[in-house]
């Protein structure tokens, strides 16, 4: 009998950091393991020159009538640096996090299209090294990381930096695309027996339902990019002005992808928080069910809530209460998941290691973030404090504060797996206050900034009482927060080359990733333990106690 | 008029300073600021009261496994929702009253003031009507001119790129965008000088766009109007040798093709490319807030203006200083 073998079988190993370790062998890589870490190292790189770019803007802006950067400079770093720490930087993190957990947490052996997953890293890669090449041919972009027509078209920006921007987000988009797709599928199939939907960690809800709004929300970043490239080079007019195009459809097609876009870098912060609180709690999560059930109404809402970045455009009263409804409403889900952290660190045995520490600053910062968030819903208020620092204090609040804090606190917690090794918890901990104090310090003067009137992207100020002194402050702040990075590099750096041993579970955390040896074999599980919980190691290391017990009432858990 | 004015503290200082009044933050910034503060509050106080409680525990077991608590998840959710109608209630009935800025021009008003954004500098047009009855408009850049204790209605446009028009002790910052035409509310309690700015990125200049809005009593103000519309022919009460210089500066004026770009009132030059410069000794600041108006500063900047605004459309004549001088002399001549 004859039978035609479409993929042969796999009779080799594939190539992992164990079994070979040469650079081949990571960039031949389709392990979804060494993607994720591949992701993490591609995404911190640009990580830093995103952080330069903000150190270089924050040293101009120490003193009203600074000089140090020219003009174009200013407007080119900071476009960078927005366009950078988003796409290139905090959503690979994220989305790198996710690669390498999510088939561990289901007790799968890999993503479900593993070349797919292998090509979204590399379009990431090849996109961002696309748009910083206009450093190199000396006409990077600055029409802002919005690049709002009609200054982002040809007339007003004719250099060909917008053209590598619009091209390498392009690309980057179709990478983020088919990346989701692969979660979503992973997620839906590759569950192993007893991991129902209601058993699945947080962590992989969040990415799964961050998959979805990157599916709906990136196409409609890619067709804004071929409008505006078409616009640019091939004399379409979509967005111009003066053959007829609309400034204000560029605006609401950027925006319909771009306020989801916050959701896509704040929902797997969410996850890590939810899984790191309660292992260093103790205790379950609590609220499992409203914590995830209530993220559907952020995936829905998302959509339509981008209207508020436009209140001062002109879309009229009943367009206003509209996005102002929306804005508002978003808000109740994101309220219900800080309720239920608070409470499921109430009465549990919290331990202070740095990943906690993280994840408790998360909180405070996030909460801070999210409740300026909310008053931008309220639309006389935001006619005066937009597109001020008010709202940078805020975008940084929820993007530093939130995501990259829940970033460093699920690094600090991951380690372990990724390398077998412990991360210092002493440099951890200078890590940790000095970036809270130097996050702090930075950002939360700007809402005074901004109530004191200071407009967004400025390269200098004229001398206004006060507006001096308080960017002298974030400026030190920043400096700050740029020493604690190269703390962070330095116990990485330590700890990866003789830092503790981890063994398989250093935590003693509840999930299926902490199974497995640390770091996991290339087919990563020997055997996947019985999962009749949410909690499936906690049950295994405490039989007694077990979540399949019902021994509490609350529905869930022990519903099978 | 409710909450289209705030504080904004560095800047009312400067409004202070000239005679302006501080004006108290609208109800509807001191209620969401309390809110934000109150919740804020509230979590950090249960955050730390959780983080102290397990502190004082002592014992090695682990804690009560507690999954959840339904009616608890359910109290808050609820709780915000009541919190956010209400919030929205408040937001809607204030949106709703008053006059808002919006995209138009309200139905059966012409505007006070028509705002033009350019590439970095302001254009005002006062059609005849509410504010003054000449025969034609009034044309100037940069400082605006307005009479305290008025409603003035705003017409905005941009001429190639956008722009945010924003005096924020004066109103609400609205958009301009070529090609279609917004309004916004402004009113002065009292006479003073209100700083302003461009508050939409606009290209490589937005750090220098900014506004001086001026408000007057009526008087001074109907004084301002009448010397934009006398003649800039007869430079009166200056001393000769300077009225030699000044009339060499505008000869200078005329050969370096100065006109082509920039109008004066009286003359033959009435370009609109760059900013109008009838009157132009009035003026406190020179283009657009980049440095304070003296005839030093003045001759600073006609020297070479890309070193002090960099990217801007005025090239750098490479003049030399004398005749920087005669023209700074025929500038300051414009009254």
């Amino acid at each position: 009998m004859s039978e035609t073998v479409l993929v042969p079988e796999q009779t080799e190993a594939l190539p992992s950091p164990r079994s070979a370790n040469g650079l081949l062998s990571w960039i031949a890589s389709v392990d979804h393991k060494q993607i994720g870490l591949m992701y993490l190292l591609a995404a911190f790189a640009f990580f830093m020159v995103g952080g330069l770019e903000a150190l270089l803007m924050r040293i101009q802006l120490g003193a009203p009538r600074n000089s140090v950067l020219p003009p174009e400079l200013y407007n080119q770093l900071f476009t960078m640096h927005g366009t950078t720490m988003i796409f290139l930087a905090i959503q690979p993190m994220l989305i790198g996090v996710a690669n390498y957990l999510v088939p561990l947490m289901i007790g799968a052996r890999d993503v479900a299209f593993p070349r797919i997953n292998a090509l979204s890293l590399w379009l990431l890669v090849f996109g961002g090294l696309l748009m910083y090449f206009s450093f190199l041919i000396g006409d990077a972009p600055s029409a802002g990381w919005f690049a709002h027509a009609p200054l982002s078209v040809d007339d007003f920006s004719s250099g060909d930096g917008m053209d590598y921007w619009a091209l390498g987000l392009f690309i980057i988009g179709i990478g983020s695309i088919v990346g989701a797709v692969n979660l979503i599928v992973t997620i839906l199939t590759l569950r192993a027996p007893g991991m129902s939907f209601r058993r699945m960690p947080l962590f992989v809800w969040m990415t799964f339902f961050t998959s979805l709004i990157i599916l709906y929300a990136l196409p409609s970043l890619n067709a804004t990019l071929v409008m505006l490239f078409f616009d640019r080079r091939f004399g379409s007019a979509f967005f111009r002005p003066i053959e007829g195009g609309s400034p204000l459809l560029y605006q609401h097609y950027f925006w319909s992808f771009g306020h989801p876009e916050v959701y896509i870098l704040a929902l797997p912060a969410f996850g890590i928080i939810s899984e790191v609180l309660p292992v260093f709690s103790r205790k379950p999560i609590f609220g499992y069910g409203f914590v995830a059930g209530s993220t559907i109404v952020i995936v829905v809402y998302s959509f339509a809530v981008w209207g508020h970045h436009m209140w001062a455009t002109g879309m009229g009263f009943w367009a206003d209460m509209f996005f102002s409804i929306g804005t508002m409403a978003i808000s109740v889900p994101t309220g219900i998941k800080v309720f239920s952290w608070v409470a499921t660190l109430w009465g549990g045995k919290l331990r202070f290691t740095t990943a906690m520490l993280f994840a408790l600053s998360f909180l405070i910062q996030f909460t801070i973030g999210g409740v300026t968030g909310v008053q931008f819903a309220i639309v006389p208020f935001d006619r005066q404090v937009t597109d001020t620092y008010y709202v940078v204090a805020h975008l940084h609040y929820v993007f530093v504060g939130g995501s990259l804090t829940a970033l460093f606190a699920g690094f600090y917690y991951w380690f372990p797996k990724f390398t077998g090794r412990m991360l210092s918890e002493r440099l951890g901990k200078w890590h940790f206050w000095l970036t809270f104090i130097g996050f702090n310090l930075t950002f939360f003067i700007q809402h005074f900034l901004g109530l004191a009137g200071m407009p967004r992207r400025y390269y200098t100020y004229p001398d206004v009482p006060g507006w001096g002194a308080m960017n002298l402050i974030s400026t030190v702040g920043a400096i700050l927060l740029a020493a604690s990075v190269w703390v962070f590099i330095w116990n990485v750096y330590v700890s990866f080359k003789r830092g503790k041993p981890a063994g398989d579970n250093p935590w003693d955390a509840y999930t299926l990733e902490w199974a497995t040896s640390s770091p996991p074999p290339i087919h990563n599980f020997e055997q996947v333990p019985p999962i009749r919980s949410r909690r499936p190691l906690w049950d295994l290391n405490y039989p007694d106690q077990a979540d399949y017990h019902g021994s509490t009432k609350h529905e869930g858990t022990t519903r099978r | 008029m409710r909450t289209l004015q705030a504080p904004f503290v560095g800047l009312s200082d400067i409004a202070r300073q000239s005679g302006g009044t501080a004006i108290p933050f609208p109800p509807i910034f001191v209620v969401i600021m309390v809110i934000a503060i109150a919740i804020c509050l509230l979590i950090a106080g249960l955050l730390t009261y959780a983080i102290l409680r397990s502190r004082r525990q002592t014992d090695e077991a682990a804690p009560q496994q507690q999954h959840g608590n339904n009616r608890l998840e359910i109290l808050w959710t609820i709780l915000p929702v009541i919190l956010l109608v209400a919030i929205f209630i408040y937001t809607a009935v204030d949106t709703g009253t008053g006059p808002e800025p919006g995209a138009g021009i309200p139905e059966g008003q012409a505007p006070d003031v028509v705002v033009i954004g350019h590439q970095w500098w302001w254009e005002y047009r006062y059609p005849p009507g509410r504010l003054h009855q000449q025969p034609t408009e009034i044309v100037t850049a940069n400082v605006l001119h307005i009479p305290a204790g008025r409603q003035i209605l705003v017409e905005l446009r941009a001429s190639n790129v956008q722009h945010d028009y924003w005096i924020p002790q004066l109103g609400q910052k609205f958009d301009m965008y070529p090609g279609k035409v917004n309004h916004l509310w402004l009113e002065a309690k009292e006479p003073g000088r209100y700083p302003g700015f461009c508050a939409e990125f606009c290209g490589v200049q937005h750090a220098w766009m900014n506004i001086l809005a001026i408000a007057e009593s009526e008087e001074q103000f109907e004084q301002w109007v009448q010397a934009q519309v006398s003649s800039a022919e007869a430079p009166a009460d200056i001393p000769p040798d300077q009225a030699a210089l000044a009339n060499e500066g505008r000869e200078l004026f005329g050969r370096l093709a100065c006109g082509s770009c920039h109008a004066i009132a009286g003359t033959e030059w009435q370009a609109r490319a760059g900013p109008s410069l009838t009157n132009y000794s009035s003026r406190p600041t020179i283009s657009a807030g980049v440095l304070e108006h003296t005839p030093e500063n003045l001759a600073l900047y006609l020297k070479n203006p890309q070193a002090v605004k960099p990217g801007i459309y005025m090239p750098n004549y490479r003049l030399s200083d004398e005749d920087v001088q005669a023209l700074v002399a025929y500038l300051e001549s414009l009254k």
